[in-house]
């Protein structure tokens, strides 16, 4: 039960992150290797914000929300937007830079926290608080993660198919030239899409230290768990990243209990990503929703 | 109403149009016609917004609005229809028709669609259908329908009938002309199928290699044996 909790909590948080990568894809046509940064941040908004408050890091969540939308809203305005016409390839390895730019970014910080702050600012982890629910003692990330999932990805499907703003950004993700000349203002509408993307990042690092342990450059080792779920989900396909998050985080979940088990070194867990992303280029290059979807460009 | 002086057009540096002039009034048709690759797409393109404009001005109801973006020319009452895509294969017929009446001030409502919609009979039981689904002319008429909703006042439209069956591409001209009329709209149609498009237009533009070779009547250039036989491909009085 313990582990099945802990894999649906895992998932929860990997799928909050990928659904806001797919969403990047989809929306802007960028295969941003600095989303894994946004979920950094949104750890160190928790940490600052805990290290001041000395409140859970659970109330974080909208600072930590802010954070990394801001930081994709900044890297849309200021790296892709303005690189947008220059095609896919140029747009990946700008997000690449920019990730190591994030990267020594936080290093700075990690350093300034350390020193000026004293706040423990590299490998930190969050200790959790323990919660009663129906006679069973549960950790509060057990709980926190998988409802915070739900609801946030709930509202975007809402937002995306139930409003004025979600027609305009499917109409956007599809032909951004079609909606400019219909009078669209592409380019508020995907700042809007690239903050609500970097938000769930940011509030899935919320949760990543009750863990992992955190610092600067964690974005790395994240990173390669998010391209596989976008990747077996099917590269512009919300719902197929959704699924494949789940069906990744049971299995990175369980393979760690597994390898612990039997003594072997953990270290091994990002091959599981890295086989999942080689497997579905090979075999099934669509993901999982090219088993439901024939034209190319929607959303779900 | 649409001035359009000198203009030189092109993608990046790579000039495509090069010093076309016209203009056209509110209630009247303008037909460009040419070959292949003589650059009518990118002409419109230009003065839309669309394309990069490299010299020359185009001036809009007294307003230069040569260097403003597309969503600004749209506020403006133009409107384009491209070549291609003119509608969102993945929304539906409501949604297209939705995002059309966005770029509108909030107290526009949904009652100007279902005006548009009684000139578009034939979309009303199409609502819940994405657009994808559609056939050539129901699309077509449905992006003419999301530009109408805007109530333009200049219309733009890249071969509307392009891969249409005859019939269909004829009952798309006539509610052009419809809409023309009952809107006093002012049209520019660039069309492949040069007969068809000098038969309904007021007003004609040839282009040859990104220059306006002939502007005028539209009579007058289907008479023309050497220029409707040498880059139209026409017989002479078609």
């Amino acid at each position: 039960m313990e582990l099945l909790l802990e894999a649906v909590s895992y998932s929860s948080v990997l799928a909050l992150a990928s659904v806001g990568l797919s969403l990047c894809i989809i929306t802007t046509k960028v295969d941003n290797f600095a989303h894994a940064d946004y979920v950094v941040l949104g750890a160190y908004a928790a940490l600052l914000f805990k290290a001041s408050s000395g409140l859970t890091p659970y109330l974080s969540l909208p600072l930590a929300a802010l954070a990394g939308g801001l930081a994709a809203l900044l890297s849309y305005l200021l790296v892709f937007e303005p690189l947008r016409r220059h095609g896919t390839i140029t747009l990946m390895i700008a997000s690449m830079a920019l990730g190591l730019v994030i990267r020594a970014l936080l290093q700075l910080f990690a350093d300034y926290a350390q020193s000026s702050l004293g706040i423990f600012a590299r490998g930190f982890v969050f200790r959790d608080i323990a919660v009663q629910l129906g006679g069973a003692r549960l950790e509060m990330l057990t709980v926190a993660a998988p409802l915070t999932s739900l609801s946030l990805l709930v509202l975007l499907y809402l937002l995306l198919f139930r409003t004025r703003l979600g027609i305009r950004m499917r109409a956007v993700a599809e032909d951004a030239e079609l909606a400019e000349v219909l009078g669209i203002d592409v380019k508020r509408t995907l700042s809007l899409s690239w903050f609500i993307s970097g938000a769930l990042a940011g509030v899935a690092g919320v949760f990543l230290p009750f863990r992992f342990s955190i610092s600067p450059d964690s974005g790395s080792f994240i990173l390669l768990s998010l391209f596989a779920a976008v990747t077996l989900g099917g590269l512009g396909s919300l719902t197929g990243t959704l699924v494949a998050s789940y069906l990744i985080g049971f299995t990175e979940t369980m393979l760690v209990y597994g390898l612990s088990g039997l003594g072997v070194s953990t270290a091994l867990r990002p091959l599981l990503a890295f086989s999942v992303i080689t497997l579905t280029l090979l075999l099934q290059p669509r993901g999982l929703a090219g088993l439901w979807r024939t034209e190319r460009g929607a959303l779900p | 109403m649409l001035l359009v002086e000198n203009l030189s057009v092109g993608y990046g540096k790579m000039e495509v149009v090069h010093g076309v002039s016209f203009s056209l009034s509110r209630g009247r048709v303008l037909a460009v016609v040419g070959p292949n690759g003589s650059g009518k797409s990118t002409l419109l393109k230009g003065v839309f917004g669309a394309a990069d404009v490299l010299g020359g001005r185009v001036v809009y109801d007294g307003v230069d609005v040569t260097r403003a973006p597309p969503h600004v020319k749209v506020s403006l009452g133009m409107a384009y229809l491209p070549q291609v895509r003119g509608v969102f294969e993945e929304l539906t017929v409501r949604e297209n028709l939705e995002l059309a009446l966005m770029s509108l001030p909030k107290s526009e409502s949904w009652e100007r669609v279902e005006e548009v919609l009684e000139l578009f009979p034939e979309l009303k039981g199409l609502m819940h259908r994405r657009a994808r689904t559609l056939s050539g002319g129901e699309r077509q008429m449905l992006a003419i329908a999301m530009n109408m909703v805007r109530r333009p006042r200049l219309l733009m439209l890249d071969e509307p009938t392009a891969a249409l069956a005859p019939k269909t591409a004829g009952a798309l001209i006539r509610k052009i002309l419809e809409l023309r009329d009952s809107y006093n709209l002012a049209v520019v149609l660039v069309e492949q199928n040069a007969r068809l498009a000098l038969k309904v237009s007021d007003e004609a533009l040839l282009m040859v290699s990104g220059e306006a070779k002939y502007l005028g009547s539209p009579e007058e250039l289907l008479n023309n044996p050497n220029l409707a036989r040498v880059y139209l491909g026409l017989s002479h009085a078609g």
